[in-house]
């Protein structure tokens, strides 16, 4: 598209940074599941038009204008604030750490629709319901597979026989579950129980943030969050620092999530 | 960039340094440099004086953190001050914002930051903690926070009310919505949901 060329994007905002006196960086997850970074001249401003549309955690919709350099955002026009979701310092806190995330796996001129639509609706999810951690680790698990990192969940990474209920490890750095028979020398294994095995594919086969909830209690959601922390910061290659936080906020408070994981199949 | 200057070295070095301030590109510090550089020598030794002295005598004030040459500062030790409210701003530039507009008598409180998980700022990094013994010896009736109305400035604000209405001090937040000059054809659902549900009786 040749400089000058005005094009419209609509997306979520995931951060913004302050530029120079009066202007404001923004970092988009656009509809195609790329990221895209643009230019709002004199958005701090006060009086400025485009101002309250540009928040983190906004769906917007946006006029641009195509430069040589960053592109500049010429109109902006909220269509989704999360009104609900940023009164609630829990959800804000996880929406933080959610943003991170697509922020370190979303690529500039890399389209991934399906990482988009998980990102909206585990924003709406939240915003529904604060109080279910359960989003966060579906969110993970999840995210990792529409990027291709999905942890082998059905199979040892291994030995490449059917992984049995009972008879599993884990490790990151080989790409998922261990049956207890293989031990490949230098790998990190973790242990990883049935219920966590259980919550996991669940997860994995009902990927729609407002899918039916889990029960998982405390125990067992530190172990499973356990795992894909550890997943996601071997495949992004350092810490998401927003956790911490989110963590802070949350307590570590009982998790009560509906129904019994012991309902589901393996 | 700078490396490629064709320049003597300390005149680089300048504008090494000066690029690294906020709002100056390397174009901007060339032009400094080169100013500073014409400045007869009095005036260049007065601005390395500035410099040095603010980095010299600066202080935190001990009650709001603002910064200081005494310890406490004018606000804090002033005799006609309203210590019953508090006001809980971001930085010290919006402590000058607020002098400036001159209808607040109360007394501060400067986060130097706000919240801002994705940056590794949490609450720790703030001077948040150094709030609460203020408000231990019943003094202050209000605490009135002033932080930016953005998504960063709001979780900071939803974390101080948190720990201080546990306390029995009233929290108050200042009013959002529209600007005074705005137009509201063109405001945000958030800022106009905001204005609406402050809205006053005329």
């Amino acid at each position: 598209m040749p400089p000058g060329r005005l094009y419209r994007v609509q997306g979520v905002v995931l951060k913004s940074a302050q530029m120079g006196e009066g202007d404001l960086l923004v970092t988009l997850l656009t509809r195609d599941g790329s990221k895209l970074r643009a230019m709002a001249w004199g958005a701090r401003k006060l009086t400025s038009r485009k101002m309250g549309h540009l928040e983190p955690l906004t769906l917007v919709d946006l006029a641009l204008s195509k430069t040589r350099g960053i592109d500049g955002i010429t109109q902006a026009q909220s269509l989704e604030t999360f009104a609900v979701l940023k009164s609630s310092l829990e959800a804000t806190a996880k929406a933080f750490y959610l943003s991170e995330l697509v922020d370190g796996f979303a690529l500039e001129g890399g389209p991934n629709p399906p990482m988009y639509d998980l990102f909206l609706g585990a924003l709406r999810a939240v915003q529904d319901s604060a109080d279910d951690s359960a989003v966060v680790l579906r969110f993970q698990l999840n995210l990792l597979q529409v990027n291709g990192f999905m942890p082998e969940l059905y199979r040892c990474v291994d030995c490449r026989r059917r992984i049995l209920p009972g008879d599993h490890r884990f490790s990151v750095s080989l790409g998922g579950a261990l049956c207890s028979g293989c031990a490949p020398p230098g790998a990190a294994i973790a242990p990883l129980s049935l219920n966590a095995m259980k919550a996991l594919r669940h997860f994995h086969r009902n990927p729609a943030p407002d899918a039916p909830r889990l029960r998982i209690p405390p125990a067992l959601y530190e172990e499973i969050k356990s795992l894909l922390d550890g997943a996601v910061r071997y495949w992004l290659d350092r810490d998401i620092r927003s956790a911490k936080f989110m963590e802070h906020v949350d307590g570590r408070k009982a998790k009560t999530l509906h129904p019994n994981p012991s309902t589901q199949g393996v | 960039m700078n490396q490629n200057i064709p320049a003597p070295a300390p005149v680089v070095r300048l504008i090494q340094e000066l690029n690294r301030l906020p709002g100056i590109g390397p174009k901007s510090a060339q032009r400094l440099a080169y100013y500073i550089i014409r400045l007869p020598a009095q005036e260049a030794q007065e601005l390395a004086d500035a410099v040095l002295g603010v980095k010299d005598r600066i202080i935190f004030c001990s009650i709001c953190q603002n910064l200081t040459e005494i310890d406490p500062c004018d606000i804090c030790s002033g005799p006609r001050r309203d210590r019953s409210l508090v006001c809980v701003v971001e930085e010290p530039l919006d402590v000058l914002a607020m002098e400036r507009a001159g209808f607040y008598r109360g007394l501060y409180h400067i986060l130097h930051g706000v919240i801002s998980p994705m940056n590794g700022v949490g609450p720790e990094n703030l001077r948040i903690r150094e709030l609460l013994p203020r408000l231990q010896d019943g003094s202050v009736k209000e605490v009135i926070i002033g932080v930016n109305p953005t998504l960063e400035g709001d979780a900071t604000a939803m974390y101080v009310h948190r720990l201080v209405s546990p306390l029995g001090i009233k929290v108050s937040n200042l009013a959002r919505g529209l600007p005074v000059g705005g137009q509201l054809e063109y405001a945000d659902e958030v800022t106009l949901s905001r204005a609406y549900q402050g809205r006053r009786e005329f």
